[in-house]
């Protein structure tokens, strides 16, 4: 009997240590890239080029977090890019033809992503709400927002932001802390608090780990769906503006490369992809690591086609480890099982 | 009474999309000029063949329950293969065709493969593996053009046999293919029982897991089909082709009553699917509406295929019927 607790109590050991080992194992392979970088260019370690990652890595992880949000609840979204760009634009367009302050087209492009996310959820629940309507329905909705985004913008740019909005995405405070990435920690922390802390956050966990034992436990898993679609709407778009604020311009590009970098960001930092469990700290990680790659690869000079490729080679190297590790859970549990 | 005829409507798959086309069609021909006119028809119904294929290598995947995102990206890298041959080594068109479509199997097969061996979620394989196809292809490329395409191999585009464009008939024998496959062959019942339920499909004795690859290998082998013959019609390879095709690829079978659940295909509905998408399309051009909003039409028309498809499977359920049904 000793025995068998020893057992039980070593494999929760185990399981934490893998926890652990996933944000180290990202850590690593952050500093293991910079150094590998950092010897072949001598501009790599700069001031000026750590301000640039780190204001890539702000739009990276919040897209990420949009992603990691649905995931959480065991559903996807594809059209992160596309609320990403349609918050842009919607931003965009009137400030330039409606000339209203700045702060507050911020304020209702960022609704937009509310708008967008309770639309999303809302199909998504009268379809359902199984993982693969989820992905279905945002890949219409995808096209959908996007069509929104041409149709204000006829493909052509806003240019010549107030000078305020461009201040966003130029400000570095100290001359070295850019504030886009202070902005990405402050949504990355209410993020992590309502993982944590909140009752939602916690329902949204559980409808992703097992939806059917959510339902019998009074948990209303429409509500909690249109909820988790709704912060990642409010993200996405987000990260829209923001993109735009550094741009200097809103075009209904922003967001059209979006899709791959959200899947690796947080499962590269361990996010279970079909929900239930989230890693809030592994997702920031991810989305630094995935920058540090789009800013290495730039001074190392490679095809830009090569990092398209080595994306796609990332996910699967992340869902892969992912399986893995689910099978050896599942082969422990197993063993358990029959000890007793 | 109104809302029994409506649900026999919805029911018989393709008496509703017949409707819809016939309706459209004559609306467009009485209120547009442009519709009717040989010129216009001629460029609709090449469409149509080319996207009833693309809708048919999605349709495969669906068939056994599963989907298919690198359909694009398969067909890209099947197209430049083509063209590449072509140019660059001077190979016949007829080797390179069968190059770049086995080319467009080994593909699809090695995502199958990956789903198989892995028990990763199709949707993710498929979207990591279209990135990686499409990275490789811009990277091997250097996304140039493939220009130097023989004239005898135009004519599959430009050509007419006995009045009936030859990409159409193309289409139509890819058509009786599979038609004869999903409703004659045990192969292709196996992979809608596949569809239906992996797990009754095991304890029944079929190999699930060789009907996946094999349901993926014939959706490569389809999408490096419909590159071959845009690559025709455009007079060039360039690594552009099919980018666009993924939003058609999933509205035209589920237009058409294949179900995303697996488990059924409908083969004409696919195509009448993909009539009416491609119709749509070109009503919004003779209307006059911007191009730019035609994509969110098309991502509107996808939910709308995807609400039918809930009410079919609710449906299918509902009343308890065989759920195994080839394309009729």
């Amino acid at each position: 009997m000793n025995q068998l607790l020893n057992n039980v109590s070593d494999t929760s050991n185990k399981k934490k240590r893998f926890v652990i080992n996933n944000t180290m194992g990202v850590l690593l392979a952050m500093i293991v890239f910079s150094i590998f970088v950092g010897c072949s260019s001598n501009t790599f370690f700069s001031v000026d080029n750590f301000i640039a990652v780190s204001r890539i890595c702000s739009i990276t992880v919040l897209v990420g977090l949009a992603q990691m949000v649905v995931m959480a609840g065991g559903g996807l979204n594809i059209s992160v890019g596309a609320i990403g760009g349609l918050g842009a634009v919607v931003c965009g367009a009137l400030i330039k033809r409606t000339g209203i302050p700045w702060e507050f087209a911020i304020i209702l492009g960022i609704f937009i992503g509310v708008f967008c996310g309770a639309i999303n959820g809302f199909i998504i629940t009268r379809l359902g709400g199984a993982a693969e309507i989820s992905w279905l329905t945002t890949l219409a909705t995808m096209a959908v927002f996007t069509g929104f985004s041409l149709g204000i913008t006829h493909a052509k740019p806003f240019y010549d932001m107030p000078e305020g909005y461009d201040w966003i995405g130029a400000y570095n405070i100290f001359g070295v802390l850019s504030l886009m990435l202070v902005i990405m920690i402050f949504f990355a922390v209410i993020i992590w608090v309502l993982f944590k802390y909140t009752s939602l956050g916690r329902q949204v966990l559980a409808v992703g780990g097992n939806q059917k034992a959510a339902i019998l436990s009074g948990i209303n898993v429409n509500k909690v769906l249109i909820f988790k679609h709704i912060i990642s709407g409010v993200l996405a778009a987000s990260a829209g503006i923001l993109f735009s604020t550094r741009l200097g311009a809103v075009n209904a590009d922003i967001g059209k490369v979006w899709m791959l970098f959200s899947f690796a960001a947080p499962l590269i930092g361990g996010t279970r992809m079909e929900g239930g469990r989230v890693n809030v700290l592994g997702a920031v990680l991810g989305g630094v690591l995935l920058a540090l790659v789009s800013n290495g690869v730039v001074h190392m000079r490679i095809n830009i086609f090569i990092v398209e490729f080595m994306e796609g080679l990332i996910i699967l190297l992340a869902v892969g480890l992912d399986r893995l590790r689910a099978v050896r859970e599942e082969n422990l549990e197993r063993l358990e099982r029959s000890a007793i | 009474m109104f809302k029994t005829a409506l649900r026999k409507i919805v029911r018989n798959d393709l008496a509703g999309i017949t409707f819809a086309l016939v309706l459209l069609c004559t609306l467009l021909t009485i209120f547009t000029d442009g519709f009717f006119s040989a010129y216009n028809l001629d460029s609709v119904i090449k469409n149509i063949s080319i996207f009833t294929i693309v809708g048919m290598s999605q349709m495969v995947t669906l068939g056994v329950g599963q989907f298919n995102l690198s359909v694009g990206a398969i067909g890209g890298c099947a197209g430049m293969i083509f063209g590449a041959l072509i140019e660059l080594m001077g190979i016949p068109y007829v080797i390179a065709i069968i190059i770049s479509l086995t080319a467009g199997y080994l593909l699809g097969y090695f995502q199958g493969f990956l789903i198989v061996k892995t028990k990763i979620n199709a949707f993710i394989v498929t979207l990591a593996l279209a990135s990686v196809y499409h990275g490789l292809n811009m990277t091997a490329t250097e996304n140039r053009f493939f220009r130097d395409i023989p004239n005898s191999f135009k004519v599959i585009a430009k050509g007419n046999l006995w009045g009936i464009p030859i990409l159409l008939i193309f289409s139509f024998i890819t058509m009786l293919i599979f038609w004869i496959l999903f409703n004659r062959t045990v192969t292709g019942r196996k992979m809608l029982a596949t569809g239906v339920n992996v797990k009754a499909a095991d304890y029944a004795g079929i190999d699930s897991g060789s009907t996946i690859r094999l349901a993926h290998g014939l959706s490569g082998l389809l999408a490096g089909l419909a590159a071959v013959l845009t690559i025709s019609k455009l007079g060039a390879a360039q690594t552009s082709i099919g980018s666009t095709w993924l939003l058609v690829s999933f509205a035209a079978p589920i237009l058409g009553g294949t179900l995303l659940s697996g488990g059924k295909v409908s083969i004409v509905g696919t195509f009448l699917g993909a009539a009416l998408m491609t119709i749509i399309t070109n009503a919004l051009v003779l209307v006059g509406i911007s191009f730019y909003w035609f994509q969110a039409f098309t991502g509107g028309i996808l939910l709308l295929a995807f609400a039918l498809n809930k009410i079919r499977e609710s449906m299918n359920t509902g009343e308890g019927r065989v759920l195994i049904e080839g394309g009729k």
